[in-house]
């Protein structure tokens, strides 16, 4: 029904959009601009695309999903990276047979001639002494050159392979790869096949569906620049997959996943983002309840960052070798024992071993069975509806985007047609006199606004500055008073905890008597405590029994962090909308008290009530993942720690009785390893300094982007646009006058046409307000 | 209506006397209509049968062309009937003199423009052998037709001057509104109710007593004035501020009699036309037309591909703009 509703909207925008097509004023000029900017939007609007990223942690079996959601072998799933560029993979209905085509040969072209050229000074690598390293000489060394297109899995893999092996080259012989060339995603290689999954879909077949195929961040050390470009990428995704090795995850610390998730959820937003549980057919039985692993996941492994629904079990490898066996019943009606990877499906699939010739003999002779197992094992790889949401959600995305993108750029147009129509019909109605008149005034009216416009310009540019100054003052009085109160938590902690520690160091001896307990009152004492106290306090390291104790002291510290931040960041926020709202009233009264008579002088030289808008001005606040930067904050050590062990016997106890002086008699020395865990001021101290200055970051970054590119250019565009749209109707009234004074018009039936399209205007400016009323209602839903 | 009845025979329209009783019950102005069309026919057989053509292109299996045999009626205008169906028309303008209805100004007015014309007419029938020798008859017709239709024009004014139009509107509408009162209407879908009540105004007395106004203001008060007795109507009957959901109007339109819903067909697409042809926009109109016309299979594919329906009409907003439609036209 959502994705339904979705569809309507985008097919009222298609229309609203094909009928503001066939109202365009007849001047030339006006024509083809509205033209241009209308089929610019068609185009966008029927050619949806939209990019799903796939992004994995370590032997996920991310190419394996990725194949498995489109059916074939479109990417090697090997053990070794291979993913040394981010790759597309889209959804061409009709083509079959996969083919990878390369938009940009020139940079990789380049890097081959740069590698040829250091191989010959015999540089040392170690990649070229292997087999791998060895081939990859032989065929770069001969007549090697990329080509725009790759045919077939064979080719494709080939050149995928010579890619990696030129990066891992490159590395060694210190060679920048041209990542910078690929930042755009119409400059990335694409394997367009058709997705068996999405075939009949027909929604889908109105949009372009990729997924992003990313490499790790840190293959082969080029992180710096690969990371450019995936930011940039994701950034721009509908959708982010993260594909975990479910089974690995489950048994070891989440401190990987959590660092993996947070690397990329705040690209996407959390309700873009999916966390697909791979590899569940490797789980025990018990264990692989679908609403368990999505619990575990979401709300153990993940600390309830994510919501449990975006999470999905699934067995890529099912999933892949179920659609590889379908295709291939499909297509020859039967299954080719002798295939490269019937081993793998025999196994996965059919639960048996192909290699041996009574079962394969068994398999041969019935293909029902083997259908029906690959349903079943379909089925079993909780794929389905996984791709469901997971597509849904991508394509709504984009819709979204692009709908509002078009339906405001339609608002606007159709405000100026009605504007221009009122135009025409007040022109065709005036004398020429008055007309020429109001021509006249009108440039010198426009030459007015020019100039206002500029003082304001200059003016809202001094304001900016002042507010930036405070901003920025309020911001580091908040952001050390915040510090200073987290570092005395960690001292009043350091204190509570030495106390407990020492406490538990004391080995309970039961056999305390009378004697010793008034011995070691006058004697010892606690003497000895807080000169120890102080030393570990120089330290600097808070020291945990238990793990369990250091990962609460840890979350209380993220909370109040947490808490802190979200304060200072609240904080500017109030001040940055206080000021903003200063200043954008102090911009409106300018406005007003310089343009107000100007724009009504132009309104009367128009001759009509036209309808000039200014453009709403939005904030936004921006989401700081805190715990990103506290991971890994507690480390365990092992110690060696001597306790001592009451001996055995009569003497033993003799001995311990008369240790008056607690000089362990009758106790032996023993050495055991424990581990301990530790929490480091300093890291603490560090961890803050990156939040805050990550916070200071984003706020300054925020308040530029909107003081300079929102606020600045909103004044100047909203300026800027005003004099266009009124140079415009001064441009449709000089022709309407020549026209008129060449009598080359019907005057009557003119005014009539203008009339009518006042009304025309007039219901696709309703249809355009229901459109995206519409739409934000769909939008909230979502 | 024996005197309406002459006129349809004469003009050789395939369609019974029992069938135009029918859909009169719900359509008063049915066999109005039908003459209307016929005359229209014989203007649009020499001037633009292709335009008028071209523009019902978008839905080929029209039933209403199938019942009531419009193009092929308009193929078959190339005969005797042109001039046995004008001599009827002629006569019928000049005996019905006791009903007045907006119809009887559009025939004057196709009158008018088959008088301008007549010489290409005369000249494209002149072509076609069988015609040849009642050349001259048909001048004669297309003569004393316009006499007529002029002279009609005449009485037509008088009787405006004559009669207090203004009663009879306001009688009009509270004829139409009793009707609804009375779920004389209630086997068609809700937009069809509206639709019909409108028309039923709008081809009589009401639309003469719009038609007759010159001062703006009293043009909307008359608009104004309808629309809220239907909006008081209707919201009894439905939320007026929801959408219209069209595949649940598409079941209840294939359920309608075939004749109930060949009527409405015939009804909106001439309405639809005479909105283009004065390059109106249409909306309402059309999707009725659209969703009377077409089979029910395929009405949402159509109305997805029609730009000027809108996806999300609420029955206030379908109420204004059939309004608009029937009045501005």
């Amino acid at each position: 029904m959502h994705s339904n509703n979705i569809h309507h909207v985008q097919n009222e925008t298609l229309k609203i959009l094909e009928e503001t097509q066939t109202i365009l004023p007849k001047t030339q000029e006006l024509e083809k601009m509205y033209k241009e900017i209308l089929d610019n939007e068609k185009l966008k609007l029927n050619h949806l695309e939209y990019v799903i990223a796939v992004v994995g942690t370590v032997k996920a079996g991310k190419s394996t999903t990725i194949n498995a959601i489109v059916g074939k072998e479109v990417l090697p799933h090997r053990t070794e990276a291979m993913t040394s560029l981010p790759t597309l993979i889209t959804h061409t209905l009709g083509q079959v047979e996969p083919i990878l085509k390369l938009p940009k040969i020139e940079p990789l072209e380049m890097l081959l001639t740069d590698i040829k050229q250091k191989l010959k000074e015999n540089i040392k690598s170690n990649f070229l002494k292997t087999d791998e390293g060895q081939e990859f000489k032989k065929i770069i060394t001969s007549n090697f050159s990329f080509s725009a297109s790759y045919s077939g899995e064979k080719n494709i893999f080939e050149f995928l392979r010579t890619l990696n092996d030129m990066m891992r080259i490159a590395k060694e012989l210190d060679l920048h790869p041209p990542f910078k060339e690929f930042e755009n995603v119409d400059q990335l290689p694409r394997i367009e096949v058709e997705f068996k999954y999405l075939k009949g879909e027909e929604a889908i077949s109105q949009a372009r569906l990729s997924l992003l195929d990313t490499p790790g961040t840190n293959e082969y050390k080029h992180s710096e620049y690969l990371n450019e470009i995936l930011t940039s990428q994701l950034k721009k995704a509908s959708s982010v997959v993260l594909v975990i090795n479910y089974p690995q995850i489950s048994s070891s610390a989440s401190g990987d996943l959590q660092e993996r998730f947070s690397q990329t959820v705040d690209f996407v937003g959390k309700e873009h983002m999916f966390v697909f549980a791979n590899q569940i057919d490797n789980v025990d039985k018990k264990d692989a309840d679908p609403e368990k692993i999505k619990n575990n996941i979401a709300e153990n492994k993940l600390d309830g960052n994510i919501s449990k629904d975006h999470v999905f079990p699934i067995s890529a490898k099912k999933a892949f070798f179920s659609q590889l066996g379908l295709t291939e019943l499909e297509k020859h009606g039967k299954i080719d024992l002798e295939l490269p990877w019937i081993e793998d499906f025999g196994k996965t699939i059919l639960g048996s071993n192909l290699e041996d010739e009574e079962e394969k003999e068994e398999y041969k002779n019935n293909v029902e069975k083997v259908r029906k197992r690959c349903y079943k094992a379909w089925e079993n790889s909780l794929f389905q509806t996984t791709l469901n949401v997971v597509i849904a959600n991508a394509h709504a995305k984009a819709s979204f985007q692009s709908i509002q993108g078009t339906l405001n750029k339609l608002a606007q147009i159709i405000n100026e047609l009605q504007n221009s129509f009122k135009i025409q019909e007040s022109a065709l109605s005036q004398t020429i006199e008055k007309l020429k008149k109001d021509i006249d005034t009108l440039q010198k009216d426009i030459e007015q606004m020019k100039s206002i416009s500029q003082k304001l310009t200059q003016q809202v540019g001094e304001h900016l500055k002042e507010i930036k100054a405070e901003l920025d003052d309020l911001m580091n009085s908040e952001l050390s008073t915040a510090s200073a109160k987290i570092m005395t938590i960690f001292e009043e902690q350091e204190d509570k905890l030495q106390l407990e520690n020492k406490e538990k160091e004391k080995v309970v001896k039961n056999d305390q008597g009378l004697l010793k307990i008034f011995f070691k009152s006058i004697i010892i004492g606690k003497k000895s405590f807080p000169r120890r106290l102080e030393e570990l306090k120089q330290n600097g390291t808070l020291t945990f029994r238990e793990k369990k104790d250091a990962s609460e002291f840890m979350k209380s510290m993220i909370k109040i962090a947490q808490q802190l931040t979200l304060k200072i960041i609240e904080d500017i926020e109030t001040k940055f909308i206080e000021k903003s709202t200063d200043l954008l009233e102090s911009i409106n009264d300018s406005i007003n008290s310089e343009l107000e008579k100007v724009i009504e002088d132009i309104k009367s030289s128009l001759g009509t009530n036209i309808n000039l808008e200014f453009p709403k001005i939005a904030f936004q606040t921006n989401n700081l993942n805190v715990k990103k930067n506290f991971n890994g904050m507690i480390k365990t050590k092992k110690i060696e720690r001597t306790q001592y062990v009451e001996q055995d016997g009569f003497w033993g106890s003799v001995k311990r009785t008369i240790d008056c002086f607690d000089c362990n008699w009758g106790l032996d020395e023993k050495t055991i390893y424990e581990d301990e865990i530790i929490i480091v001021k300093k890291d603490l101290e560090e961890a803050l300094k990156k939040l805050f200055d990550t916070v200071l970051k984003t706020v300054l970054e925020n308040s530029h982007t909107l003081y300079t590119n929102t606020i600045s250019l909103a004044v100047k565009t909203l300026l800027d646009n005003l004099i266009v749209e009124i140079e415009n109707y001064r441009e449709e009234k000089l022709a309407i006058t020549k026209k008129r004074e060449a009598d080359t018009i019907n005057t009557k039936d003119e005014i009539v046409s203008a009339q009518r399209l006042q009304k025309t205007t007039a219901r696709l400016q309703k249809r355009t307000e229901v459109a995206q009323t519409m739409l934000l209602k769909e939008m909230s839903h979502a | 209506m024996s005197n309406n009845f002459d006129v349809i025979r004469a003009f050789n329209i395939p369609v019974e006397a029992e069938t135009i009783n029918q859909i009169q019950e719900t359509h008063r102005y049915i066999s109005d209509k039908l003459i209307l069309d016929a005359v229209n026919g014989v203007n649009v057989v020499a001037r633009d049968f292709h335009e008028v053509n071209k523009s019902r292109q978008s839905f080929p299996e029209r039933m209403l062309d199938n019942i009531f045999g419009c193009s092929k009626k308009r193929q078959d205008l190339i005969n005797e009937n042109v001039i046995e169906g004008l001599n009827a028309c002629t006569q019928w303008l000049r005996d019905h003199d006791k009903h007045i209805s907006r119809i009887d100004q559009k025939i004057s007015l196709v009158a008018n423009e088959l008088s301008r014309t007549q010489d290409e007419i005369l000249k494209f029938y002149s072509q076609h052998q069988k015609l040849k020798n009642s050349v001259n008859e048909l001048s004669k017709v297309f003569f004393q037709f316009e006499i007529n239709t002029s002279e009609r024009i005449l009485y037509l004014n008088d009787y405006v001057r004559r009669i207090d139009i203004r009663t009879k509107a306001m009688d009009s509408l509270d004829l139409e509104l009793s009707r609804l009162n009375s779920n004389k209407y209630n086997h068609l879908a809700i937009p069809l109710q509206i639709y019909t009540a409108l028309d039923n105004i709008k081809s009589g007395y009401g639309g003469i007593y719009y038609d007759t106004l010159t001062n703006e203001k009293e043009k909307n008060e008359f608009q104004e004035r309808i629309e809220n007795e239907f909006m008081v109507h209707f919201k009894e009957k439905c939320d007026l501020t929801s959408f219209i959901n069209y595949s649940q109007l598409a079941e209840e339109v294939a359920i309608l009699q075939p004749i109930q819903k060949d009527a409405l067909a015939f009804i909106s697409t001439q309405h639809y036309n005479a909105i283009v042809t004065n390059y109106g926009y249409s909306e309402a109109t059309d999707l009725v037309s659209i969703l009377t016309s077409s089979s029910k299979y395929n009405v949402l594919q159509e109305l997805d591909k029609r730009s000027n329906i809108t996806n999300f009409f609420t029955y206030e907003d379908y109420l204004k703009t059939t309004l608009q439609e029937h009045l501005k036209v």
